[in-house]
């Protein structure tokens, strides 16, 4: 079942996306033409080459924070539409369990804020080829390089991962969210809404005393190590922690205690 | 013989000092029989369906579907018609019909295809293109072409026009096996009177008259929307 959810959550808005992806990548082509062929000092065809390339430089920035915004917005979409409004009836009337609902929308989720990512990554290194000449395929061999450096030592992995598991919490911290905001009687959205931030205010105090309360005993480097290095034990249990909670208590309030008035 | 649905003591309210939208509610509906769920506006009709779909929790009590708690079993054998568009508007009608096949092991895509013939709606239509009542349609084809054992129609003719109407009915009558029990909820009694074996009639929240139709015609001498207006008047 799982394969079968996916396959409709990925359907469902790839259209969108890959729409977007390809203006992203035509204006960052027409971005690095324009910077090519400006030349203030050839009169006013220069200029008219300076002004397209001042209007791409503003459309490409605007088109990759846009893309950027859009893919969360249609990740959070999917979700509330499919599970908590009026797809809902018949998601959550399948013979499938909310379990694999919140799996599916997390991998689809994923998926496509991956997907950005990589069509961004794309987009910087047609703008690096450009404009950088030979050396810069160097250049970004040795970042790569050094990216991989990383993983030699245990820390470096550690941070990775909690990197890639921080990741994963935000957008279940957004399903649960949702969730918890249906059971509101009215503004449902609302009360996602403040369930995410009072959710962020609630972990934020609780670090922040923890890491007090640890720093009594291990100083101030192990208080600040603790929470914010990013690159300890203690940082992967708290996060894998919150990741379980918002998966399987989100699943079970879609389960137990849906609201779809 | 066990009943398809059972509601034990079964109560709904929406808010801690609201008037309960069902308030104790004990019912028994049996198999094999067509069942209309009838009652004014705010009666509670849409709420026990609802529940019977595990959209809603219930605030006390509890509702088994073939003495199952409502959950991922029951879904499988119970046929839901929200009074709502329920589907993808992205989709295309073959969409939709090759998603419920997709998930529900009882959906028969052939009849499926049969009744969008007769009603002479295009497969390769994108919903969101459709009529309202078109959509309608097409979501009761949906429904009414799986084998469930507890078919749930939400004003299942409610958007439809009449000429339309008469041949959906007769798909109800003729789309489900002899031990399927449906459950039709709506305020266009005179039109579904003549297929129904039985009548809920709800207010407030509770159920004041379970009866087969045959017994409220014996013993009162009336048809069921005579009785209703009666039981109902403002």
């Amino acid at each position: 079942m799982l394969g079968k959810l996916l396959k409709y959550d990925l359907k469902a808005s790839y259209r969108y996306l890959l729409v977007c992806y390809v203006i992203y990548i035509v204006l960052t082509v027409g971005f690095v033409l324009s910077v090519k062929g400006v030349d203030v000092t050839a009169g006013v065809p220069g200029m008219i080459l300076a002004f397209a390339f001042l209007s791409l430089t503003i459309l490409w920035i605007g088109s990759l924070i846009a893309l950027i915004i859009l893919t969360y917005v249609l990740v959070i979409r999917r979700f509330y539409v499919n599970l908590v409004r009026d797809e809902g009836y018949l998601s959550l009337t399948l013979p499938v369990s909310t379990r694999m609902h919140m799996l599916s929308k997390l991998l689809s989720g994923i998926f496509f804020i991956l997907l950005t990512g990589a069509v961004l990554v794309a987009g910087f290194m047609i703008v690096a080829a450009g404009l950088g000449g030979e050396s810069i395929w160097e250049q970004l061999y040795q970042v790569f390089s050094d990216f991989l450096q990383t993983f030699e030592s245990f820390y470096g992995t550690l941070f990775f991962v909690n990197g890639i598991l921080n990741f994963i919490r935000g957008i279940l911290l957004i399903y649960f969210s949702i969730c918890v905001g249906q059971m509101f009687t009215k503004h449902k959205i609302w009360g996602a809404i403040g369930t995410y931030l009072g959710l962020l205010i609630v972990l934020e105090i609780f670090v922040w005393i923890a890491s007090l309360l640890f720093g009594l005993y291990g100083g101030v480097n192990a208080l600040v190590r603790w929470m914010y290095s990013g690159s300890t034990w203690v940082n992967t249990i708290y996060i894998i922690a919150q990741i379980l909670v918002y998966f399987f208590l989100g699943a079970w309030i879609l389960e137990k205690r849906a609201n779809l008035e | 013989m066990t009943p398809i649905l059972e509601c034990r003591d079964l109560t709904k309210m929406y808010g801690k000092n609201t008037r309960p939208a069902l308030n104790h509610v004990n019912l028994k509906l049996n198999r094999g029989r067509i069942i209309g769920l009838l009652g004014p506006n705010g009666s509670g009709k849409t709420t026990l369906i609802k529940l019977a779909n595990g959209l809603l929790a219930p605030t006390s009590g509890g509702i088994w579907i073939d003495e199952k708690p409502v959950g991922v079993e029951t879904h499988r054998i119970v046929s839901y018609l929200p009074e709502r568009t329920y589907l993808n508007m992205g989709m295309t009608v073959n969409e939709a019909i090759r998603y419920f096949r997709d998930f529900y092991t009882d959906f028969q895509e052939e009849r499926a295809y049969e009744m969008l013939k007769n009603l002479h709606i295009d497969p390769s239509a994108r919903l969101k293109s459709l009529s309202k009542g078109t959509k309608e349609k097409v979501q009761l084809i949906l429904v009414m072409s799986r084998n469930a054992q507890l078919y749930v129609l939400d004003e299942p003719i409610g958007g439809v026009d009449p000429a339309a109407r008469d041949y959906i009915l007769n798909t109800i009558i003729t789309n489900y096996n002899e031990n399927a029990t449906v459950l039709i909820s709506t305020h266009l009694i005179a039109d579904v009177e003549t297929i129904l074996d039985e009548v809920v009639f709800l207010r407030y929240g509770e159920v004041v008259l379970h009866a087969s139709v045959d017994a409220i015609r014996e013993e009162n001498g009336k048809s069921v929307d005579a009785l209703f207006r009666e039981v109902f008047r403002c």
